[in-house]
């Protein structure tokens, strides 16, 4: 019985350890869900063809804010017209591609954007209000 | 003498502040496990101009850092993301960094840094630091890489994530230096789980004949190992933390400790020892989990090998902590009975 215990034991410390090193714990981040893109949603962006070259050439673009604040249940769409791929926080959208998510927890998330001057952009997901 | 269980205090929360302390030294953030490849696509001059003999541009750390290596005599000004002077090497090889430019600060962390703006000041004139003296310096240049812990939601593997230019002046010539990063797929889980089961398996053969005590150390060697691979992979530009050797290091003396002592009649020297040195290697392991899933590591060797190895630290670590935890609960029956008979 003492050797089952400790069998029990060391394999729920192993199982744990292993775990934690496969998933590494991430803070407190929103999640997200893929929804149709037919759905209506609450935020709608389009990245129009040739943006991709006005950033090269240096201009300054600005299709979304740097920071913006949604709520779980709402969504956003963001529709990429461009021949190149851009990255929006952490959502990337493909040239010719239409990302729509909706927000299912609360969280905060930062990351690069090349759709606004900063190259910046933060997503706060509050919970419902 | 101080009593016994005030030594095993003494001697775990020693274990433990160690633990910390380097764990706190480790922060600064030199190249590690990452799923997004740069590279340089094209540099682009001044038209009709040539860069001198022996520069030499570079992504260091996979998507981390960009670097620059110029031979004595050419100068290197590199400006922050306002525009603001940020680095240069002079004709001497020194090489400085203004401390009231905004990106000194945000550029200390691969993700971005709180910038302390009490110290920034772009209007006053540059406030140089030698950081160098090499003629080469790396920075992490956040427009070389994804700007995110949390992988990109939409992304497949050889999307294109990043396509940005970065500009430096070399000899007084313009220099636009041109990168993308790439998402890399991630590798198969199936090396580092086999590792681990053949840990386990060995793990609890040498449990039965009583040789847990050189596991710590055997696997304090083969973290040494995985560690210098690291170390000295690294450009040194990039801040290599010697601290990927130096916890092994410490894991091995504490387990060649307890082989040591493990046949005096102070056993619990021996088990604390033994639970110290677990405790660092799993320190240790916790700062390169990410070589387990990542698709590109930091490191020399073939990537199966250190995630193997890294594999087979964890569990060994896990082991050497459990086995000395159950020595501690039956030296503490033993000393118990003869209370309770009494």
């Amino acid at each position: 019985m003492k050797r089952i215990v400790v069998a029990s034991f060391l394999i729920a410390v192993i199982g744990v350890g292993t775990f934690t090193v496969i998933n590494p714990l991430s803070g407190e981040e929103p999640q997200f869900q893929a929804i149709s893109e037919s759905a209506l949603t609450d935020y709608e962006y389009v990245i129009p063809e040739g943006t991709g070259k006005l950033i090269d050439a240096g201009e300054a673009i600005s299709i979304i804010p740097a920071e913006l604040q949604v709520h779980v249940g709402e969504s956003i769409r963001i529709v990429n017209n461009d021949e190149r791929g851009h990255i929006v926080g952490i959502f990337f959208v493909g040239p010719g591609e239409t990302l729509s998510q909706s927000f299912t927890s609360a969280g905060t998330l930062s990351g690069g954007c090349t759709i606004h001057p900063s190259g910046a952009f933060t997503l706060q997901v509050l919970e419902q209000a | 003498m101080k009593p016994r269980p005030l030594r095993l205090l003494n001697s775990v929360l020693g274990g433990a502040l160690l633990s910390l302390t380097f764990a706190g030294v480790s922060h600064a953030d030199a190249p590690g496990p990452t799923d997004y490849k740069s590279t340089i696509t094209r540099i682009e001059l001044t038209e009709g101009s040539t860069l001198p003999e022996g520069v030499d541009i570079s992504v260091e750390g996979h998507d981390a850092f960009l670097k620059v290596q110029v031979r004595e005599g050419t100068t290197v000004d590199i400006s922050g993301y306002e525009g603001e002077q940020y680095l240069r090497i002079d004709a001497e090889c020194a090489v400085f960094e203004n401390q009231r430019a905004m990106s000194t600060w945000y550029n200390q962390e691969r993700f971005g840094s709180d910038i302390d703006h009490s110290l920034v000041n772009h209007e006053l004139p540059a406030d140089w630091k030698q950081i160098g003296s090499n003629c080469a310096v790396a920075w992490h240049d956040h427009r070389l890489h994804y700007m995110s812990r949390s992988a990109p939601i939409n992304a497949q593997p050889g999307d294109v994530l990043v396509i940005d230019s970065i500009p430096i002046t070399v000899a007084g010539i313009d220099v636009e230096v041109h990168v993308e990063s790439v998402l890399v797929e991630r590798p198969s889980r199936d090396v580092p789980l086999i590792a681990a089961a053949f840990a386990l398996i060995i793990s609890t053969l040498v449990l039965r004949v009583r040789l847990a005590w050189i596991a710590t150390t055997v696997a304090a060697v083969l973290a040494m190992v995985l560690g210098g691979a690291q170390y000295f992979w690294s450009a040194p530009e990039t801040g290599p933390q010697l601290t990927v050797i130096i916890i092994p290091l410490l894991a091995g003396i504490a387990g060649g400790w307890a082989v040591r002592s493990r046949h005096t009649p102070e056993a619990i020297t021996s088990i604390g020892a033994q639970l110290l040195g677990g405790v660092l290697l799993a320190v240790w392991v916790s700062q390169r989990a990410g070589v387990v899933t990542s698709a590109l590591l930091p490191t020399s060797l073939p990537y199966s090998v250190d995630r193997a190895g890294t594999s087979v630290i964890a569990t060994t670590a896990v082991v050497s902590i459990a086995y000395a935890s159950l020595m501690l609960r039956q030296l503490a029956s033993a000393n118990a009975k003869p209370v309770g008979q009494g």
